[in-house]
């Protein structure tokens, strides 16, 4: 998975038109579990195994993390 | 006639939630949302256990000519949801009551079960329910379920429709299986899963022993305890 094909995911979960900058949005819990539970479609058993997964509902900590786990190409 | 989009936290914003009755929350926006893709103009709707009366608010706002009945068996929830019928220009009957008690010798096309649906001792431990807001749904949350299910077919009109929440704190196979018995048409309209709040983490022993005794249930991912809710309807009383 790329940046492009990780915005475009959550953006279609969060669903919220008013979100200008996505890189500093604080999403809501159940957008995070939706957010999370497509990405461990994408990648199963992986994302479960980040520690502190559930706390990540931004979009500079979950690439973070997925980078981390080589799960984000870094380009 | 659809008068307006719908926008659950624009109804928030415009009414007030006393501390002590039920705070709204998902099964609250699930139930409005699947409430305002089955209903019709013209409907008469009863909000059992209407706490702020947001549901009610909810679909005046967003249908014309529709009827609104809502009870409650709490009396500072009959307050708040006067007064935020009122704030809203919107009218609605408001009696106080046990479930269906209120309404004697009268049907709804539309009902919407809105009452507590999950285990006793969960509804204690969580923020949804304030000091003073009863919970009597017994420790598999499904007491006041089945007992709405049993009595509702007396309470709809030819062609009615109940609606009920199903909510992971409390057996909702039991719920279902009962809804079965006493409807031919029983559909889940809406469901979402949703991560416990972290003030209930701490009671994580509490609610394994109520899973292992299958009185609630949950699955555990992400380091969390994710649950789940979901509306159903029921229709055509057998």
């Amino acid at each position: 998975m790329n940046r492009k094909e990780l915005e475009k995911l959550i953006i279609k979960i969060i669903n919220d038109d008013e979100v200008k900058d996505l890189k500093n949005y604080e999403w809501d819990s159940l957008a995070h579990l939706t957010i999370l539970m497509e990405l461990d479609k994408i990648y199963p058993d992986k994302i479960t195994s980040i520690d502190n997964i559930a706390e990540m509902n931004t979009y500079k900590k979950l690439e973070k993390a997925l980078i981390s786990k080589k799960l984000l190409n870094n380009d | 006639m659809v008068k307006q989009k719908y926008s659950f936290e624009k109804v928030l914003d415009n009414i007030d939630v006393s501390e002590d009755i039920f705070q709204p929350n998902l099964t609250t926006k699930l139930s409005i949302e699947s409430a305002l893709e089955k209903l019709k103009d013209n409907n008469s709707i009863l909000d059992l256990g209407c706490g702020s009366g947001i549901i009610g608010i909810a679909i005046m706002k967003t249908f014309s000519d529709i009827k609104m009945f809502c009870s409650d068996i709490q009396p500072n929830a009959i307050e708040n949801a006067k007064n935020n019928f009122m704030k809203n220009n919107l009218s609605a009957e408001i009696r106080k009551g046990n479930l269906f008690e209120p309404w004697n010798g009268k049907k709804f096309d539309y009902i919407i079960n809105d009452v507590s649906a999950i285990s006793t001792s969960v509804a204690k431990i969580s923020p949804w329910f304030g000091k003073n807001v009863p919970c009597q749904s017994g420790e598999d949350g499904t007491d006041l379920a089945l007992s709405i299910l049993k009595d509702s077919p007396k309470f709809l009109n030819k062609g009615g429709c109940l609606q009920i929440p199903l909510i992971s704190l409390s057996d909702t196979n039991k719920i279902i299986d009962y809804a079965k018995n006493l409807f031919l048409k029983v559909k889940i309209t809406q469901s979402k899963s949703w991560f416990l709040p972290k003030e209930m983490d701490k009671f994580r022993d509490s609610l394994y022993k109520l899973k292992t005794n299958n009185l609630i249930n949950f699955e555990e991912k992400f380091a969390k305890i994710i649950c789940n809710t979901s509306i159903a309807t029921c229709e055509e009383p057998k």
